[in-house]
């Protein structure tokens, strides 16, 4: 398996967010979600989903329901409220200025300061 | 924002739930985890332990999901309080001298809070109450050393109601008083004579029935309204009382009332009466008499009138109308005020310097518990430092502190709320004829808020400088075996120093309000009366319909038969006794010199008594001889004076034999003076004895009689037998009052000593708390310097050594607090004035008894405290290294 890149801190949320505008899903199923969308080239310590998944709860970007999953067992569900999906489109924003950003800088060339 | 709160309130209230589903959810994962790795080939064990070490701290995480719902502060505060709880358990001792400290205090004043709340700033419930005023003549104080001899007319408000244009509506009463003799238990009743507009005027609605009209005010009807306590108590709350006939009986005879309505529970017009009747009863309001005014007249002040406009205006209309009298009535007030004022005055200051030291009280108290915070922090130095190193910041180590005083605080405010119960009970047994509404005050929710709250701001108070002293941990140092570094060490003492110097100032304070206050009572009861007041019974009897002869037979066979019950030694009668609040006056001239009759005349206090009289009273006759069975109605009349007239009217000669001339009802009588009998005070020990002149009831007219009985035994045990044998002579009899005359002088005094013993009790309480204050901070010197000591006792020092030595530092703490407290307690005093008698409030010896105390009281705490210091065995301090 190829190297894999940490999370930095504020993505978490970015990744729970956009995994969940996909669809609702339980935690687990957030997890394997976001693995695939990110082609499991990101390395994510899987309990530290969960603080994430309840602080953005709190905030009332997602919402919390009980359900059964596919072998029938008892699971939370998550879905984005309208709030989080607001949220979603301006995260997305800001990581795409910062990530150009970031990109440019990178291009610069010793003649180009 | 809003989804935070609502999410932060689910996770307090839900706890149990979120717990559960929190474990759920991540048993869930594991599970699936599992799962997924059992398909991909492993064996469930396997499965299982991989999936929980890709996961990661369980713990951790979960602790992180609390978290992020806003749990966190909840749940440290929960664990704060266990903890705190815990602590107090350890040191029941500390924590039993604590709470009980802090619930007097705190007690003390939220009773005197709700007693202020209740009597002084509590509007009253009638109509627009803010705008009503109470216009009031004020006799001068000097009419009662009888120095100015004219009573200065009264404007009748009521009477020129038109004229005063600052007012909308105004409303009058005057006293009267009504026998209930058709009933079984025949009752004497306190009646009011009002206006018509009574009830639309206060905005009282009756229980039953109505208020009376003008019309039948303008009519004379003979109309009347109940109060509902009589309503229940004589005619059992029968709803067909309205329109009954009931028969009452006055002074000039018998009259059926019909009753128009019940007036509603609790009424009351400053006073709480039975019977409510038009004004026009009153001989004086019907024949628009000008010498006379109403007992209370209230007036409604119009929308945007200042009180200061209806003060000027009604003063001109006074000044018009009595020009010559308003000009030279010499400190005449005409009196316009908040009808709250008009009912609190006399209690305002009394209660208000109660407040004060009440609060007093409460800051020593917060003093001495922060004290014993401080100490006892002291040894607590290793405990912090051990949470320190395990990651506690600082904030988080003095919020813990913090939250362990509060609930010192909590305690002691649950407890202080069975004190305040208490006290407020024992007020109400003390004060309650003289301190008015303290019957409407209950222990209710706002005396539980003001506990609340007052509990949380001593917490506060006192726990903040422990709190931060503590928390400020230099961490090597604490650990070190013998250092508390800079816990303990001299600031910190000098901190707890100053706490004490506090509290002495404090407790000057408080004592010396207390010490005046004792200091009035004492003397108050010392007052000689001029009479013996001890074995008197005293019974008065309603006025008997009739003519004046069969009232005296009457009273002559109740006298009998008095008399000659076993166990009384004699009996006598009068008309106004002391304790005597009605005055009647009786003009006189000298006969041979300028005297004319009328205001500027000579006049003294007239009283009509039966020969008995001055031997059941104890007063002796100092010259002359008193009234005997020479004295009847046929024989020429005769009259007693007191010495004080005697002195002042025939300075340089003997007034027995001479004759003065006495204004009776429009006539001149002369009567000659008999005798000279001992000044009597009438009115109470405040003032001073008037000029008397006592006639027979053989020779004058002897209204409402008042039985003085002296008798051998307890008065009180008599009264049943001769309540039996007034009745056996008039069965109508309701006997006004029937107690003893030493109960009577005590209710004069009822209300100096209620501040006595509240002020007296506090100023107590301050001493006892300032002296722990002090044998704390002793004691915890002692403890911090046991090497000093220990080396001292090897040196040679002795036991009164050390003792001096610490004598010498509580003298100086205390001279602090005495130099601080002393001019702080000058200036809270001198508003005591108005409370004292015969004392100013800087009375010097009160002052130096306050002073000596004090210190007396210190330096026994700081003996106490200081004598372990002597038990120190020097090698063993010593070798503590």
């Amino acid at each position: 398996m190829p190297k894999r890149a940490a999370v930095l801190p504020g993505t978490l949320d970015l990744l729970i967010l956009k995994s969940l505008s996909l669809g609702p899903q339980h935690g687990y199923g957030v997890l394997l979600r976001i693995g695939q969308i990110t082609e499991q080239a990101l390395l994510i310590e899987q309990g530290a989903l969960y603080p994430a998944l309840h602080r953005l709860e709190h905030q009332g970007m997602i919402q919390a329901e009980w359900g059964a999953s596919d072998n029938n067992r008892r699971a939370k569900f998550y879905r984005l409220t309208p709030a989080g999906r607001r949220r979603l489109r301006d995260e997305t924003t800001s990581w795409e200025r910062f990530a150009s950003a970031v990109a440019s800088a990178l291009r610069a060339r010793p003649e180009e300061v | 924002m809003l989804a935070r709160v609502r999410s932060w309130m689910n996770a307090v209230i839900r706890r149990q739930r979120l717990e559960r589903e929190l474990a759920e959810e991540l048993d869930f994962h594991l599970a699936s985890r599992a799962d997924d790795l059992i398909r991909g080939g492993l064996s469930r064990a396997e499965a299982r332990r991989q999936a929980h070490l890709e996961f990661g701290a369980g713990e951790r995480y979960k602790e992180e999901c609390r978290e992020s719902h806003g749990l966190r502060l909840v749940n440290e505060l929960r664990a704060d309080v266990l903890y705190a709880a815990r602590g107090l358990r350890r040191t029941p001792g500390f924590a039993a001298v604590v709470v009980l400290s802090l619930a007097l205090g705190i007690g003390a004043n939220s009773a005197m809070f709700s007693i202020v709340n209740g009597v002084l700033l509590r509007p009253l419930p009638y109509r627009d109450q803010e705008r009503l005023v109470v216009l009031q003549e004020r006799m001068p104080e000097s009419l009662y050393a009888m120095k100015s001899f004219r009573i200065p007319p009264v404007v009748n408000a009521l009477l020129h109601r038109d004229e005063l244009h600052s007012f909308e509506d105004m409303l009058a009463m005057d006293h009267a008083s009504y026998q209930l003799v058709d009933a079984a238990e025949p009752e004497d009743l306190q009646a009011g004579w009002v206006t018509a507009n009574m009830c639309a005027f206060l905005g009282v609605q009756p229980v039953a029935g109505r208020c009376f009209t003008a019309e039948e005010e303008a009519r004379q009807a003979p109309v009347t309204l109940l109060s509902y306590a009589l309503w229940q108590r004589q005619f059992g709350g029968d709803p067909n009382v309205v329109g009954r006939a009931v028969p009452l009986r006055a002074y000039d005879g018998d009259k059926f009332f019909t009753v128009v309505g019940v007036l509603p529970p609790q009424f009351r017009l400053v006073w709480k009466l039975e019977l409510w009747m038009p004004l026009s009863e009153s001989r004086n309001y019907r024949t628009r008499n000008a010498m006379w005014s109403p007992a209370l007249t209230i007036a409604r002040l119009k929308p945007g009138t200042g009180i200061g406009q209806a003060r000027a205006e009604f003063q001109t209309m006074q000044r018009r109308i009595f020009p010559k009298e308003y000009e030279g009535a010499g400190g005449n007030r005409i009196v316009v005020m908040p009808i709250v004022d008009f009912l609190t005055e006399s209690v305002k200051t009394g209660l208000t310097i109660l407040l004060a030291v009440v609060g007093l009280v409460l800051l020593i108290t917060c003093a001495n518990v922060s004290n014993l915070l401080l100490s006892r922090g002291a040894g607590r130095v290793r405990e912090m430092a051990v949470r320190a190193s395990l990651g506690a910041g600082r904030s988080r180590v003095c919020r813990q502190l913090l939250t362990e005083a509060l609930v010192l605080a909590a305690l002691g405010g649950a407890l202080g709320l069975v004190v305040a119960a208490w006290v407020l009970k024992g007020a109400k047994a003390l004060a309650l004829q003289r301190v008015p509404r303290l019957d409407e005050i209950h222990i209710d929710w706002t005396v539980f808020a003001f506990t609340a709250l007052v509990s949380v701001l001593c917490g506060m108070l006192f726990g903040w400088l422990p709190s931060l002293r503590l928390s400020r941990l230099d961490l090597a140092d604490a650990m070190k075996a013998g250092g508390t570094g800079a816990i303990g060490g001299r600031r910190q003492q000098r901190v707890m120093a100053s706490l004490v110097v506090f509290e002495i100032a404090l407790c000057v304070v408080a004592m010396m309000s207390a010490g005046l206050l004792i200091n009035t009572f004492v003397r108050l009861r010392e007052v000689d009366p001029g009479f013996r007041a001890d074995h008197v019974l005293v019974a008065s009897l309603n006025p008997r319909v009739g003519a004046p002869d069969s009232a005296t037979q009457s009273l002559g066979e109740v006298l009998e038969r008095v008399r000659s019950i076993p166990g009384v030694l004699t009996v006598g009668l009068s008309d106004n006794p002391p304790p005597a609040h009605v005055r009647s006056i009786q003009d006189f001239k000298r006969p041979g010199t300028l005297d004319a009759f009328g205001p500027g005349g000579p006049r003294a206090n007239s009283r009509v008594v039966s020969p008995g009289y001055f031997q059941a009273m104890g007063i002796p006759i100092l010259r002359g001889r008193a009234f005997d069975s020479r004295d009847q109605s046929d024989s020429p009349r005769v009259i007693v004076i007191s010495e004080g007239m005697a002195r002042r009217y025939w300075p340089h000669e003997d007034p027995i034999g001479k004759t003065i001339i006495l204004r009776d009802y429009r006539k001149e009588v002369t009567a000659g003076i008999a005798g000279v009998a001992r000044d009597v005070r009438q009115t109470g020990p405040r003032n001073q004895p008037d000029g008397l002149i006592y006639s027979t009831y053989s020779q004058a007219d002897l209204r409402l009689p008042t039985l003085l009985i002296r008798t051998k035994a307890d008065p009180a045990s008599m009264a049943p037998l001769v309540r039996h044998e007034i009745r056996a002579v008039d069965r109508t009899q309701t006997l006004r009052t029937l107690t003893t005359m030493d109960r009577l002088l005590a209710g004069e005094v009822a209300e100096p000593r209620l501040y006595m013993v509240l002020l007296g009790g506090y100023g107590a309480l301050a001493l006892a708390l300032t002296a722990i204050g002090v044998a704390g901070l002793v004691a915890y010197a002692v403890s911090r310097r046991t090497q000093e000591i220990g080396l001292r006792i090897s040196f040679g020092a002795s036991r009164p050594d050390l003792l001096r030595m610490f004598a010498a530092g509580s003298l100086k703490l205390v001279g602090a607090g005495l130099v601080t407290g002393i001019p702080v307690a000058l200036a809270v005093t001198r508003f005591t004035r108005s409370l004292l008698y015969e004392i100013g409030p800087a009375d010097p010896a009160t002052l130096a008894m306050v002073a000596v105390v004090l210190m007396g009281v210190s330096l026994a705490a700081c003996g106490a405290a200081a004598f372990r210091a002597t038990t120190i065995e020097p090698t063993v301090v010593l070798r503590q290294e």
